[in-house]
């Protein structure tokens, strides 16, 4: 354990093996962050006096003008003595739950659609997260990949995610493949991410594209099971490239258990499909809704060309940003 | 025969030299969201909105880098010129807006 003073503000104990930022959230310190996995950008930090290693000297989170100021993402930092650093702590950044690490075993795995299989893992305490969260996965203490979860917190421990295949990507190749996903040490750390779910008064717009799928899921189930929510109702829109990227309407229903509260449209952006709409999604959502989009809170979650439109399109319709929630993964 | 006309609206922010060199002012005022007055190191004026597209962030609270501007929350930044997000977590383009500089005073200047 080392000590990590946050100048002028107070201090932490970090583990050897941790992270800065995932060593203070662990303390329920607000630090500010959103991917966790050096992209985004928001962790950053300086580090007055210590000594830090730095995971991922290439992160694509940092400017060059970051580089030249010295500044380091707190999410590729661990600790190698006591250490001074710099950042503002933001109380939004409050853990809700604090995070942890743990060791879970494969209970079933399930294929959704063409390149998405849903893995079910199992844990020996209860799953406590909002719906909406992402936890980071890691296979024989290398990998690690943040996944959110497509279920809701749960006494049984069960946290269920999705895993997109990805063409020679390391993941992919575990957790294809039945052998070495059955032989795997896998470990969840989390709840972590700020996109969750919100008891807010306005209708709620959930947008899924390719493994978004997984945490728009969530909203929905969240909104169906949530008292304060009860009366709101849900559009979904799912995009994908293909119609082999999407589920079919009936199992979204089945799976989201809103009943008539659910409002679902899938779109397609390279195939023409007769009763599906074609379209980038954003469009697609412009034109089903036009300026009633200002009314819902809206969660977003898919590849970052999708979320980022869907920030643009936000943006332009003079939507609050508290009003939109996203974890920006690259 | 219809000739359009457009009409030229200035808006006064504030006197220029409550803003100086190196440095951004927040100006509120009716009809537009907080503005950020920036007085750049070419001696010009750039106007901006003052809020981050990233975080609710005072821009003109950020630290000023040659034609860049720094939030002060997560360090992501913006071109001031053109409003272009120059450094993550910024992705959205912040609005610009033109100026005007007559008599110590800076003016916000849109054609309708």
């Amino acid at each position: 354990m080392y000590t990590i003073e946050i100048d002028g503000q107070t201090q932490f104990q970090c583990a050897a093996h941790d992270v800065l930022l995932r060593g203070g959230l662990r303390q329920g310190l607000g630090l500010p962050y959103e991917c966790n996995a050096g992209g985004c950008g928001s962790c950053k930090i300086e580090v007055l006096s210590g000594e830090i290693e730095n995971l991922w000297i290439d992160a694509p989170g940092l400017s060059d003008r970051d580089r030249r100021k010295g500044r380091l993402l707190a999410c590729q930092c661990r600790p190698k003595s006591n250490c001074k650093i710099k950042v503002r702590l933001d109380q939004h950044y409050v853990p809700k739950t604090i995070p942890r690490q743990f060791s879970v075993t494969l209970k079933k795995v399930q294929q959704i659609t063409h390149d998405i299989i849903e893995i079910q893992l199992q844990a020996a305490q209860p799953a406590v997260f909002i719906p909406g969260q992402y936890a980071l996965l890691s296979v024989n203490q290398e990998l690690l990949r943040a996944y959110s979860m497509a279920n809701l917190p749960n006494e049984a421990g069960l946290w269920v995610f999705q895993v997109r295949r990805v063409l020679e990507g390391k993941m992919t190749n575990l957790l294809f493949d039945e052998f070495f996903r059955q032989t795997a040490d896998i470990q969840i750390d989390g709840p972590y991410g700020l996109a969750h779910l919100q008891e807010q008064p306005r209708p709620i717009i959930c947008i899924a594209g390719g493994s978004g799928l997984a945490p728009m899921l969530a909203i929905a189930r969240g909104v169906a099971v949530n008292p304060m929510l009860k009366d709101h109702k849900v559009w979904f829109f799912h995009g994908g490239r293909e119609q082999r990227d999407l589920l079919t309407e009936s199992i979204i229903r089945e799976w989201t258990a809103l009943g008539t509260r659910l409002n679902y449209i899938a779109a397609t952006s390279s195939e023409q499909i007769e009763g599906i709409r074609s379209g980038f999604i954003h469009d697609v959502i412009q034109d089903v809704l036009g300026d009633q989009l200002m009314q819902h809170e809206i969660y977003c979650a898919g590849p970052p060309v999708m979320v980022q439109s869907i920030e643009q399109m936000a943006h332009q319709a003079g939507i609050p940003q508290q009003q939109v929630h996203f974890d920006r993964f690259f | 025969m219809n000739i359009p006309v457009k009409n030229i609206i200035e808006t006064f922010l504030c006197m220029s030299s409550k803003v100086e060199q190196g440095q951004g002012l927040q100006v509120l005022i009716e009809g537009y969201p907080p503005l950020a007055v920036f007085h750049l190191e070419d001696g010009q004026f750039y106007i901006t909105d003052d809020t981050c597209t990233h975080g609710d962030a005072s821009l003109a609270d950020g630290e000023i880098d040659g034609d860049e501007v720094e939030c002060p929350f997560h360090a992501g930044a913006f071109d001031i010129k053109t409003g272009e997000p120059c450094g993550a977590p910024c992705s959205i383009a912040l609005k610009t807006y033109k100026s005007m500089l007559r008599d110590g005073q800076v003016f916000l200047v849109e054609s309708r």
